[in-house]
């Protein structure tokens, strides 16, 4: 959100007009700060200078177990001016004079973020449980409850008391500051609309989560090629044109941007950085949790934002994408080096169960497009989404782009799956159904089939979850539930696939960790190659005959 | 009764509604809200430029409640504010975001005040929070 604000502002304020310059407060306890994502959280904070970002730390020295006297006792504030922060202090949560004047002092603070220090009381004013765990997790009891409210000088029997006036004092405080800086604002925002009208309807656009007119022109199209392209750089392409339509798309990697191939390299796009606010690629630096974190902030922010990373390393994101799906946000994240693809690395850097365990979160897309042009179909379906995040997953190595005067058109790819091609001369007796690098390895196979007068029928699978959005009738008739004979292939976990190919079906995939080979040498070993696919198909025609 | 008695009724009230939406579930966080109190009158009533009729308004400044245990805090904010809710096309629907009859029924199924603050279903949350530390980077 901090640097949401900052690009906002840098891209659509102008003199005079201070369309966006809100602030933003957290607040957080031990837990938070004990988490490693706090560390990365704080370090990008500190270089990039966020100063509209403050966070008040709820100093209580309690946390589940007991006192933070047994896990934590690092010194907090050192940290966190090693990080580059303006570190403040209140030694009591109940004075409210220094609550405001260290909120005042952050928000006259330049170029570093404000750390608040508070100390504070858990369970303040129950005779029995303050400063203790107890207070921390539980109800406190009917007695403690009636104990703390006669602390409070509170009516002891009292429950759900809102006392008159309460309300009313919160409406001339937030309720009339608030209304009024909105009102003010809204004035603002009507003469800028008449002064900068283009920047107006972008705001307005962004706003609703909604797409500039012709946010998808120029996206390419790519010849047959059987040598073809790798699904990164495809993706590359697509994010450069995105990028030059949709003023609010940004993003960035890890740290792996030129291998991600998500750098955006057209003249202006920019770096975002402290003297660079305004600039469109992100460097999240090695810090995949933050980056999905970040992710998920400027959407929040209604940007268009991007996270990259190799796919093995998603796991270090993984809870931040499920927030993502959680929180319906139009996030998307890109995964490179898909399965083995980065061969010679070994298994620490091949994905395995990765797809499967992405599969399984609810709400979230996930896509493994089979050649380049299905890589811009992808990109073309996740952009129109509004409440759902993305998974991008592409391979390192090139693919070949399949001949779509041949196959069946990758437009295909918004249904989830889709009939790329069959057999001449009556009903499939075989499919054969594959997502990715596979998906050519099935052509392959396919054709063999038919050489030798076996009629199967290919189908490419970027997308179950988008696949099983699709009518009963559409997946059947992709899927014919009389049709049995099924091969699956692709470089990843077999969990899960029997959805697709039944009790009977046969899957090739991944039942172990990989190997530091060759690519194509692993692709042997485990059975990534036409023949193999070839094999599997006449054991499944043979079985049904 | 001076400001200074109305802002100790007003903080007090908070502590008093998370600690009975606590009893009433016989499930949640009641500590944090009570120590918190103060600082949340401060940061809401004193300081956040927010406009409860409005709790999209693209200049808001945020809050974000890292420690989402504590979302008693967010809930009574938000009532006592008479936060106004919206819905996932960005409409204003003029009533509550968070009514004292949700607070009642803190953490159960339907309530507009569930266990941890949720995003996509309460207006004026700002985020999702309960995994602890995450909501710090989207701050
Ligand atoms: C990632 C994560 N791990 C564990 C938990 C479970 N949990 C909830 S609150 C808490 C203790 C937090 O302590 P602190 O931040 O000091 O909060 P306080 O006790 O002051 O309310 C834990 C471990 C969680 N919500 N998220």
């Amino acid at each position: 959100m901090a640097i949401a604000q900052k690009w906002l502002a840098h891209r659509y304020n102008r003199p005079r007009f201070d369309i966006f310059d809100y602030n933003i407060y957290a607040v957080c306890g031990d837990g938070c700060l004990m988490e490693g994502i706090s560390s990365e959280a704080a370090s990008l904070a500190g270089h990039l200078g966020l100063d509209n970002l403050c966070w008040v730390y709820d100093n209580n020295h309690i946390t589940i177990e007991g006192k933070t006297r047994i896990t934590f006792t690092e010194d907090v504030e050192a940290r966190f001016l090693a990080y580059g922060w303006n570190v403040l202090r209140v030694g009591n949560a109940n004075d409210l004079e220094r609550i405001e004047q260290a909120l005042e002092i952050f928000r006259k603070t330049k170029e570093r973020p404000t750390f608040i220090v508070l100390d504070s009381h858990i369970g303040y004013g129950s005779p029995h449980k303050q400063d203790t765990a107890a207070a921390h997790g539980e109800p406190l009891g009917d007695d403690e409850v009636r104990l703390c409210k006669r602390a409070y000088g509170w009516p002891e029997d009292k429950t759900f008391l809102v006392p008159d006036g309460v309300y009313e004092h919160f409406a001339a405080g937030i309720g009339a500051r608030g209304a009024e800086a909105r009102r003010k604002w809204t004035e603002l925002f009507a003469a800028y609309r008449t002064e900068y009208p283009d920047a107006a309807t972008e705001i307005e656009l962004m706003q609703r989560r909604e797409l500039p007119s012709g946010w998808d022109r120029n996206l390419p199209v790519f010849a047959a090629d059987p040598k073809g392209i790798a699904g990164r750089d495809a993706s590359g392409k697509a994010l450069n044109v995105l990028a030059q339509n949709i003023p609010w798309f940004l993003g960035g990697s890890a740290d792996l941007g030129p291998s991600n191939k998500t750098i955006l390299n057209y003249e202006g796009a920019g770096d975002f950085q402290a003297d660079n606010p305004g600039g469109k690629n992100l460097h999240f630096g090695i810090r995949e949790h933050a980056m999905g974190a970040i992710v998920n902030g400027l959407s929040l922010s209604k940007l268009r934002p991007y996270g990259a990373t190799f796919f093995i390393f998603s796991d270090y994101a993984r809870p931040t994408i499920r927030l993502s799906a959680l929180m319906e946000l139009p996030t998307m994240f890109i995964f490179t080096h898909d399965a083995m693809g980065d061969g010679e690395d070994g298994p620490t850097h091949q994905p395995v169960e990765h797809l499967a365990s992405l599969r399984a979160i609810p709400g979230l897309v996930t896509l493994r497009p089979g050649d380049a042009n299905e890589v811009i179909e992808a990109y073309r379906y996740i952009m129109q989404l509004r409440h759902e995040p993305a998974v991008l997953v592409l391979s390192r190595q090139p693919l070949p782009t399949l001949d779509r005067k041949k196959y069946a058109p990758a437009s295909g790819v918004a249904r989830g799956a889709y009939v790329l091609t069959d057999a001449p001369g009556g009903d499939p007796e075989v499919v054969l159904i594959a997502s990715g690098s596979e998906v050519s390895l099935a052509v392959e196979a396919h054709e063999k089939l038919i050489a030798e007068g076996i009629r199967s029928r290919v189908v490419s699978i970027p997308s179950w979850d988008i696949f099983e959005h699709q009518t009963q009738e559409y997946q059947d008739s992709v899927l014919p539930p009389s049709l049995v004979a099924r091969v699956a292939v692709e470089q990843a976990s077999t969990f899960g696939w029997e959805r697709y190919i039944g009790k009977r079906g046969r899957m090739i995939g991944m039942k172990t960790f990989g190997a530091s080979a060759p690519l194509k040498e692993l692709q042997r070993k485990f059975g990534f190659s036409p023949d193999s696919i070839v094999t599997a198909a006449k054991e499944q025609v043979a079985q049904g005959r | 009764m001076t400001d200074e008695e109305m802002t100790g009724l007003a903080i007090n009230t908070i502590r008093t509604l998370s600690i009975d939406a606590v009893q009433q579930a016989k499930s949640g966080h009641p500590g944090t809200p009570m120590a918190l109190a103060p600082l949340i009158y401060t940061i809401w009533n004193r300081v956040m430029r927010f406009d409860p009729e409005d709790p999209i308004w693209p200049n808001r400044d945020r809050f974000v409640l890292s420690n989402g245990h504590a979302s008693m805090l967010l809930w009574s904010a938000l009532h006592l504010t008479r936060t106004k809710a919206v819905n996932a096309d960005y409409e204003r629907l003029g009533h509550a975001s968070v009514s004292l009859d949700d607070i009642r029924h803190f953490r159960q199924l339907d309530s507009k005040a569930p266990g941890h603050p949720e995003y996509h279903w309460v207006s004026g949350v700002e985020t999702t929070t309960g995994p602890l530390g995450k909501a710090l980077r989207r701050a």
